[in-house]
């Protein structure tokens, strides 16, 4: 058990990459606050257990874990998160800033103030707030912090037609690095994971595409989806003494989407 | 930044009934998590690549350790440098070969696979740690000799490495996982920055920075 102890909270929890991670960390050892804005997963997703939340599923497993409701884009609710994770589990170890919204399929010049709104109040808001309170959290500990950005590769380069999903992603990117510079001195160590199209409920539109399947499998050199459990396993890295001394990285998790301009079959 | 009485209240009583209910679980180091894997390990007798093997012996793999001396350097850092690397993963129980190869060679780098394969049947991990650094100077200081070597061991190398690995990798059936091998290369920040007065060094892992990504994209 990698997390032996170790207390959790995941944002964006009840669902995809969310879900997977709570279920990996509280295998792990961990106590986890599934916190999202609902309990239950969304529709659309590749869970074979979806009739359960996240919750049901960790304790079916024998793990410890508790829904903390929590919109990320308020800070209020962001506070009482961290506080009700404190109150019922004691200390905060680990933050995996999560909770993320997609927004695609428009040039630039197309795309509604809302949407480019609403991608910065979840992604970027959310997870600077997310930050920011364990943080504060860590430094009443006084014994160091764990914090991990789901990010994107949308964070590491320019994609087409979702501008104000790679803008809002490349604002977390570099938070992340902002962050490692600040607290390392507090022994709070900071990274962000970056994954290519996985199969969640996200990008289940894209996924169902059959062109859009074969261009994308073609485009990435191992020649397949991401998978939750390739975040979920990372995460348990990232999260665990394993990886005590990687600080401030961004992680591509892409089967070689972004070293190259194009692959060979 | 001073909390509040009333939060230091809580955190004190929230403490305590964590205390309470904490179920101490065994903390059971990680084990076998690359059982049946078989590596080769260049400069494996001192520091990283001394690590790294012992590392993966830990682990359940069977490592081919090669390097020029099987001594480790004396101005190491081990504690227990006095015990070569393959008769330490011995003593601990594992498996372990050690072959003597220079790796700007390409002979001796064919080699070390192909015992590899020979003896333990196939080549799973191929870890390209062996490297040089000849001091701090600046281009006008540092000698073509200089040059020659750093690129030799620091580039040549992890290519030959890689070619024959890879070479072998093709060869061989995937494992259950669907993998057909791993290759990690050792490369430094060297590579990615420029650090003060080390050229030949940073041009040296440059290139390894870079061969990685070719080869992951395209075999």
């Amino acid at each position: 058990m990698r997390l032996n102890g170790k207390v959790a909270i995941v944002t964006g929890a009840s669902s995809g990459f969310g879900r997977a991670v709570s279920i990996a960390f509280a295998r792990e050892g961990a106590s986890v606050a599934v916190s999202d804005i609902r309990e239950s997963p969304l529709p659309g997703g590749f869970e074979d257990d979806s009739d359960r939340t996240t919750v049901q599923v960790i304790r079916k497993q024998g793990g410890s874990a508790s829904f903390i409701q929590c919109d990320v884009t308020r800070k209020s609710e962001v506070e009482n998160l961290v506080q009700e994770t404190v109150m019922e589990f004691g200390r905060l170890d680990i933050m995996f800033n999560n909770a993320g919204i997609y927004r695609a399929g428009k040039l630039t010049h197309e795309f509604s103030e809302e949407d480019l709104d609403a991608c910065f109040a979840v992604n970027v808001k959310g997870t600077f707030f997310g930050s920011q309170e364990a943080v504060k959290q860590f430094l009443r500990q006084k014994n160091g912090g764990n914090i991990i950005n789901l990010v994107s590769t949308a964070g590491l380069q320019g994609h087409p037609k979702q501008s104000v999903y790679n803008t809002s992603k490349g604002a977390q990117a570099n938070l992340t690095r902002c962050l490692a510079i600040e607290y390392g001195r507090d022994k709070i160590r900071v990274n962000g994971i970056c994954p290519t199209y996985a199969k969640t409920a996200l990008t289940r539109a894209f996924y169902d595409d059959k062109d859009f399947d074969t261009m994308f499998v073609r485009s990435i050199p191992l020649k397949r989806w991401g998978e939750r459990q390739d975040v979920a396993d990372l995460a348990v890295f990232l999260a665990s003494d394993e990886s005590s001394y990687i600080h401030g990285v961004l992680v591509p998790l892409d089967g070689g989407e972004t070293l190259c301009r194009y692959s060979v079959d | 930044m001073k909390p509040s009485a009333a939060i230091q209240s809580i955190e004190a009583e929230a403490k305590r009934l964590f205390q309470k209910r904490a179920r101490p679980l065994p903390n059971t180091p990680q084990m076998n998590r690359l059982k049946n894997h078989v590596a080769v390990v260049t400069g494996s007798s001192s520091g990283n690549g001394r690590a790294i093997a012992l590392g993966l012996a830990a682990e359940g793999v069977t490592v081919v350790c090669a390097d020029l001396k099987k001594g480790a350097l004396k101005e190491g850092y081990e504690k227990d440098r006095d015990f070569d690397t393959d008769e330490l993963i011995r003593k601990q129980g594992g498996k372990a070969l050690y072959l003597k190869a220079d790796a700007q060679k390409a002979a001796d780098m064919q080699e070390i696979v192909q015992r590899a394969a020979s003896e333990f049947g196939r080549l799973d991990i191929m870890i390209n740690n062996a490297g040089v650094f000849t001091g701090l100077h600046t281009i006008v200081d540092e000698t073509e000799e200089q040059y020659d070597f750093t690129m030799g061991i620091n580039s040549k190398g992890v290519w030959l490495g890689c070619k024959y690995a890879i070479s072998q990798m093709l060869k061989q059936e995937p494992l259950s996982s669907g993998s057909r091998g791993k290759i990690v290369n050792i490369a430094s920040i060297g590579g990615l920055v420029g650090l003060a007065a080390e050229p030949s060094y940073c041009a040296s892992k440059g290139a390894v920075v870079n061969l990685t990504r070719q080869l992951a994209n395209q075999r």
